[in-house]
């Protein structure tokens, strides 16, 4: 178990993770969505129409996600800088590379909400 | 990049069910016993590999799963059957003691002994996904380990991966199977975790196994063997858009956004068809119409309920092998308006179907299906009486306060179910022209957004 002093260190790892992987996951459905195209595009060109409608639906389910996680994005980013900002007196939090892997994470993830 | 599903059984009901499943969907993507590709259709059956496997520096397609247990009866047999080769040796984790069918032990004791290593497995499986998408959990409710320590599981895992999808797949006790008396108890205890915990449930109740195993079935004295081949190949089945190119519900979060409309209702009940007797394969191939009338027919469900008793919030359906699309939905529109009265009308187009190329294994075409139904309340019933019958009397009770549990826990588990029951009755009633007020906000109790733990 970790003790008190332990925990915000735990929670701001956790916490980092978090927008890192969603970061990740919203890279994942933009190729994806890129994919997603690129078949249905072959699929209109080609003789075979009986998987068009489909291909669309997937289209359209991958596209539906992208909103959903840019949201929690978002909200993950905001949860974070909420934590680093009761903690910027946190003497345990200073200089540590937890620090500066969770500022990084904001302002890499920060980029992408943005754009 | 993939979105990869971190996979973990515990318990000896989830081990021999984990087992399974990796053995039926391995023979789908070509994957034989030594972890090789021999597959005929690469296009199709590698495309997506990594959401279950890791590939390793020398070719083979390793299972990305944890195999857990607090014995190692199971997990012995699984390493040394004909698919131990198949898994990566040290994400075997198991202990000696046991759980003696005491979730207390599974969750507070003996469990939490082991959990550490077993979290260290999940979090080197989980680091080295590109992307991760989430959990899977086979176990079953039933036992002391699976239900436990599996539940505990789940709990850790939540706590370190809030933002990642949880789902499992549940086996839900019966009397008719196996007949150890505190099931009741470490079933809704489990429940109650997984109401908070999980994002998808996959509700597997051996009550309706076993009648579907007399009924249609025609084995009078169902086996574990015969439960676990239908579990089998129905987790194939509602795996199978993870798992192959241009499907809909593709990942674990596009299916929850699909299939669940209420955060806290995200049990599902399963079905598969056609059914056909490991023993007596039929050899008669099943036409669209009759798969589908199969598949919605409450004899088929895998849950045993009765899904005319409840309304469908919304359900998914997959058509698998060589089947015509335009025949595919022209059934499906035909079954959704004959059956409307079993939809709820205030979600519409509550039904996914999707059609995938690469066959079941063993058959030329077949269907899977996930109801979101509210009639699956009558299982958490079941459970919930004969819960109550023993614990107005607190019979057996010492064991589980032997481990260091309150009889608090006990009675806000049984109210948390009861309260999900009353929630799915909720929907069975609303229609589209009620007024919103009559709904009290209470189906938001307990969902907090993960984000802000």
């Amino acid at each position: 178990m970790a003790s008190i002093s332990e925990a915000p260190l735990r929670t701001l790892k956790i916490k980092t993770a978090v927008v890192e992987r969603i970061s990740k996951e919203l890279d994942s459905y933009y190729a994806e969505l890129e994919d997603n195209k690129k078949t249905v595009e072959e699929i209109r060109r080609s003789d075979d129409h009986s998987k068009l409608k489909q291909m669309e639906n997937v289209l359209g389910e991958t596209q539906c996600m992208i909103p959903d996680t840019m949201t929690r994005l978002t909200n993950a980013i905001d949860d974070l800088s909420a934590l680093l900002d009761s903690n910027s007196t946190n003497e345990l939090l200073a200089g540590t590379p937890e620090l500066d892997r969770a500022t990084a994470a904001i302002s890499n993830a920060s980029k992408k909400v943005e754009s | 990049m993939t979105r990869s599903i971190v996979s973990l059984q515990a318990g000896q009901c989830g081990n021999q069910v984990g087992a399974n499943f990796w053995e039926g969907i391995s023979a789908e993507h070509g994957i034989d016993a030594e972890g090789a590709f021999a597959g005929d259709k690469p296009d199709q059956q590698l495309e997506r590999i990594s959401v279950y496997y890791n590939e390793s520096s020398n070719g083979r397609y390793v299972p990305r799963a944890a195999m857990v247990d607090l014995e190692p009866g199971v997990i012995d047999f699984i390493k040394n059957s004909s698919k131990g080769r198949l898994f990566r040796p040290d994400n075997f984790v198991y202990g000696q003691s046991g759980a003696g069918n005491n979730w207390a032990k599974g969750h507070y004791t003996e469990g939490a002994e082991l959990v550490e290593m077993c979290l260290d497995v999940i979090r080197r499986e989980a680091e080295t996904c590109d992307v991760l998408q989430g959990f899977q959990v086979t176990h079953s409710l039933g036992g002391g380990t699976g239900s436990g320590m599996g539940t505990l599981l789940v709990s850790k895992i939540r706590e370190e991966y809030p933002d990642r999808m949880m789902c499992t797949y549940s086996v839900l006790p019966s009397p008719k199977v196996s007949n150890t008396v505190v099931e009741p108890y470490n079933c809704t205890l489990s429940i109650h975790q997984l109401v908070e915990n999980a994002d998808a449930v996959f509700a597997i109740d051996n009550e309706a196994l076993f009648n579907i195993c007399q009924r249609s079935l025609n084995v009078d004295q169902p086996s574990y063997t015969h439960l676990n081949r239908l579990i089998s190949s129905v987790m194939s089945g509602i795996t199978c858009s993870l798992r192959f190119p241009g499907q809909l519900n593709a990942d674990l979060r596009k299916l929850a956004v699909n299939l669940i409309p209420f955060p806290r209702l995200h049990f599902f009940a399963v079905g598969h068809a056609p059914l056909a007797s490991p023993d007596s394969h039929s050899y008669r191939s099943l036409t669209v119409p009759e798969l589908a009338g199969q598949m919605f027919d409450r004899n088929n469900m895998m849950a045993e309920v009765d899904p005319r008793e409840g309304r469908y919030l919304t359900a998914a359906v997959y058509f698998r092998g060589k089947v015509s699309t335009k025949e595919v939905e022209d059934e499906m529109a035909l079954m959704q308006s004959k059956n409307s009265a079993y939809f709820v009308e205030w979600i519409p187009h509550n039904i996914k179907t999707s059609v995938c190329d690469i066959p079941a294994k063993g058959e030329k075409i077949s269907s899977a299906f996930i109801g979101n139904t509210t009639a699956i309340q009558s299982i958490f019933l079941r459970v919930g009486d004969q819960f109550r019958s023993m614990f107005k009397r607190k019979a057996f009770l010492h064991w589980y306060k032997g481990e260091g549990m309150d009889e608090l826990e006990f009675t806000e588990a049984e109210s948390n179910m009861a309260d999900l029951v009353s929630e799915y009755q909720q929907y069975t009633d609303a229609t589209a022209e009620q007024p919103e007020e009559e709904f009290v906000d209470d189906y938001t109790n307990g969902v907090e957004d993960v984000e802000e733990e």
